[in-house]
């Protein structure tokens, strides 16, 4: 094979074995990679009803074809498991010199089984692989953890960890390497953490194996220097991904006291502008010559790397306008190993359950100093903490007293920064992504908001979530690289599809992508379907709160506007029929057999009846 | 006329300010606006009033509130 090594590791941490063990072409041409890769394993090999947290869970990371080599944001991985945040399918995508290091190992993915009795990491030197105690880091924050391998193996390393969130099973702790690069939001940590795995490392010696290397070569570097010259022209990193915050704030759309508010007077206090003054260093991923992540001084003077939803959700969701404090929210999450993201929303749906009534305590919105208390309490489950770890869906049906009306996720995954009280389109995208709640597979809000009308439910709408999850999805996190040279910048996704054939020798077109992004879509749902086997559509619905006409905004530009429940019925009717599923939102038979899902599809039949 | 102008993201290094009330002795278009700032043609953009899109050749009024964004494309 090219572009890919056709091995991977499969590593038992209960009878602490190491497998190295081959795959076929036809696996690859078939899932491509990555997220790909991730949903045939683990609907392959996980029994529908397991524990999550139990040894019977695999965690998968899994690199794609031109993942590492040289070209514009290769430096990406992905991690994957059966969620113990929702119990659907999670995975997440991170930027990493695993990315790299493992590839040149010589290995396109990772099976990790079973549990090991104590604290363990696994180090793999191409062919060495072993499994060692992780003694001295258990217990550790993931700066001084990534700290220690550095001391013991060099900066030239490639590292996931996962910080103390991870070891006490928080069920939104992430897995992170690189200081400031994190992923898995559905609790990727939480499953190292049950493995007792606090690590990986890894580093690779070996050449790539590529089909026409000299060419590839030239058109890498072309990216890379394409990507170089965009960001030079435009100046976007001056803000990165933050830029976007005050744009949310003008439209109506920025996440303010729970997503109860949609903009905020203070919200330039915090916006990119601000940020890229304060800034003490710039970092980025492998292959990255657009760096995103700005790092500032934050009230305790550690260096914390700060992006858009960080600052949406630790920030304005929380009503704590004061850019220092939210960098120190961020950094303590990202030492611990917590999600920014579901952390930010299960605070602010606690601090909002408080303001309602229904529940004790005395946590308020813009209260900085107990959002760290509360962060410290969650990592280690302490107290009240014990109750926030498990994310706003589970403290809802918890408290009871309506408040699952407010409590702002999806499937159980809290909603990225994006406020859709009035945003039909990207509720939709939230409604369908496949991980819950996440903005990542289609951030269709800014073509809603600039190239439709806002209040529009019209087929268009759904056409151009589908659009983009095919590209997210079926391109980028299968190839794997960053969306951000495309999506900020302009670079055509063509570029990877040539760059993808030049890699592998194949001749494959933007509609194979498209079409192998079809089938992932359909096999995850079918994942979510099997363990949940009453589906219905009403999972692939936003908080009620968003279709509360009390919730309306009183003032500004959306005054008096809520999403309408029937005819956001009907645009997810759209979305199913273009995805060809069912009225359940369950992939119909005959649709399964046009993806070559045969055998899944009688696999699923077994849980329920298909169309 | 008087109007306000919200500029986003990495355009503010380009117009050289974030925020900032101008005035004209007459009511202009969107596009001589962007002459005025030094912004026409120069990259994708979206021009924005009151939430709502607006095309380089319609006219600003009076108290406008004015905003100018890159045009990302999403994903």
């Amino acid at each position: 094979m090219k572009g890919w090594t056709g091995n991977f590791l499969r590593i038992n941490l209960t009878n602490q074995e190491v497998k190295k063990e081959k795959y076929s072409q036809e696996f690859a041409k078939k899932w491509i990679g990555g997220r790909g890769y991730v949903i045939k394993i683990l609907w392959d090999e996980l029994k529908p009803g397991i524990d999550p947290l139990g040894p019977e869970n695999k965690l998968v990371i899994a690199l794609g074809p031109i993942s590492g080599i040289t070209a514009p944001n290769t430096g990406k991985l992905q991690v994957a498991a059966k969620s113990p945040l929702t119990g659907g399918f999670g995975d997440g995508n991170i930027g990493s010199k695993v990315a790299v290091q493992l590839k040149k190992a010589g290995y396109d993915f990772l099976i990790i089984e079973g549990k090991s009795d104590k604290p363990t990491y696994i180090y793999i030197k191409d062919d060495d692989v072993k499994l060692l105690s992780a003694k001295e880091t258990w217990g550790k924050g993931t700066f001084s953890t990534l700290e220690w391998f550095y001391n013991k193996y060099s900066r030239n390393v490639g590292i996931l960890t996962i910080g103390q969130a991870g070891e006490n099973k928080v069920l939104y702790s992430v897995i992170r390497s690189m200081e400031g690069r994190a992923g898995g939001r559905p609790g990727m940590g939480a499953v190292m953490g049950s493995k007792n795995l606090k690590a990986i490392v890894v580093k690779g010696t070996k050449d790539i194996p590529v089909a026409e290397p000299e060419e590839m070569k030239k058109i890498g570097i072309n990216g890379l220097k394409k990507v170089k010259k965009l960001d030079k022209e435009t100046g976007w990193s001056k803000q990165g991904t933050t830029g976007v915050l005050a744009w949310c704030n003008e439209v109506a759309a920025l996440p303010v006291r729970n997503m109860r508010k949609t903009s905020s007077k203070e919200a330039w206090k915090i916006d990119g502008e601000r940020l890229n003054k304060k800034r003490v260093a710039t970092y980025g991923c492998p292959n990255c010559t657009m760096p995103c992540g700005i790092a500032i001084l934050d009230r305790e003077g550690h260096q914390a790397e700060m992006d858009y939803e960080n600052i949406g959700m630790l920030g304005s969701n929380l009503e704590i306008f004061d850019l220092d404090q939210v960098g120190s929210l961020n950094y303590m999450c990202d030492d611990y190993g917590l999600d920014t993201i579901s952390a930010g929303a299960s605070l602010s749906f606690y601090a909002d359950a408080i303001d309602q009534g229904v529940i004790k305590g005395d946590f308020k919105f813009g209260d900085a100093e107990k959002a760290k208390e509360l962060l410290r309490k969650i990592a280690y489950r302490k107290g009240e903490g014990d109750f926030i770890a498990r994310g706003s869906k589970k403290m809802a049906e918890k408290i009871g007293q309506g408040s699952e009306a407010y409590a702002m996720q999806v499937k159980g995954l809290e909603m990225s920064a994006y406020n859709c009280k009035f945003v039909p389109g990207m509720a939709l995208a939230f409604g369908t992504s496949s991980i819950g709640a996440h903005h990542k597979e289609a951030w269709v809000i800014y073509y809603e908001l600039n190239k439709t009308a806002r209040d529009s439910y019209g087929k268009e709408k759904a056409e151009e979530v589908v659009r983009l999850q095919r590209i997210r999805m079926g391109l980028f996190e299968c190839l794997i690289a960053c969306r951000l040279p495309w999506v900020e910048l302009g670079l055509d996704p063509d570029y990877y599809v040539e760059y993808f054939n030049k890699a592998t020798g194949l001749n494959y077109t933007m509609q194979d992508f498209w079409e192998v992004s079809d089938r992932i879509y359909s096999l995850v749902r079918a994942f979510w379907v099997r363990e949940f086997p009453d589906w219905s559509r009403e999972r692939d619905f936003p908080p009620k709160i968003w279709f509360d006409p009390s919730n309306a905004d009183e003032e500004g530009i959306i005054a008096g506007k809520i999403l309408e429940y029937d005819k956001y019925e009907q645009l997810l009717a759209y979305y199913y029929e273009l995805r060809k599923w069912d009225k359940r939102g369950i992939p119909k038979k005959q649709t399964m057999k046009e993806l070559k899902l045969e055998e899944e599809a009688d696999e699923l039949e077994k849980y329920v009846s298909l169309k | 006329m008087k109007i306000k102008l919200k500029i986003i993201s990495y355009l503010i290094y380009h117009v050289g300010f974030s925020e900032r009330e101008l005035e004209f002795p007459k009511p202009i278009t969107v596009e001589e606006l962007l002459i005025r700032i030094n912004l026409k043609k120069r990259f994708p953009i979206l021009i924005i009033r009151n939430g709502k899109s607006l095309n380089v050749s319609e006219k600003l009024k009076n108290g406008d509130r004015i905003i100018i964004a890159p045009f990302f494309s999403g994903g």
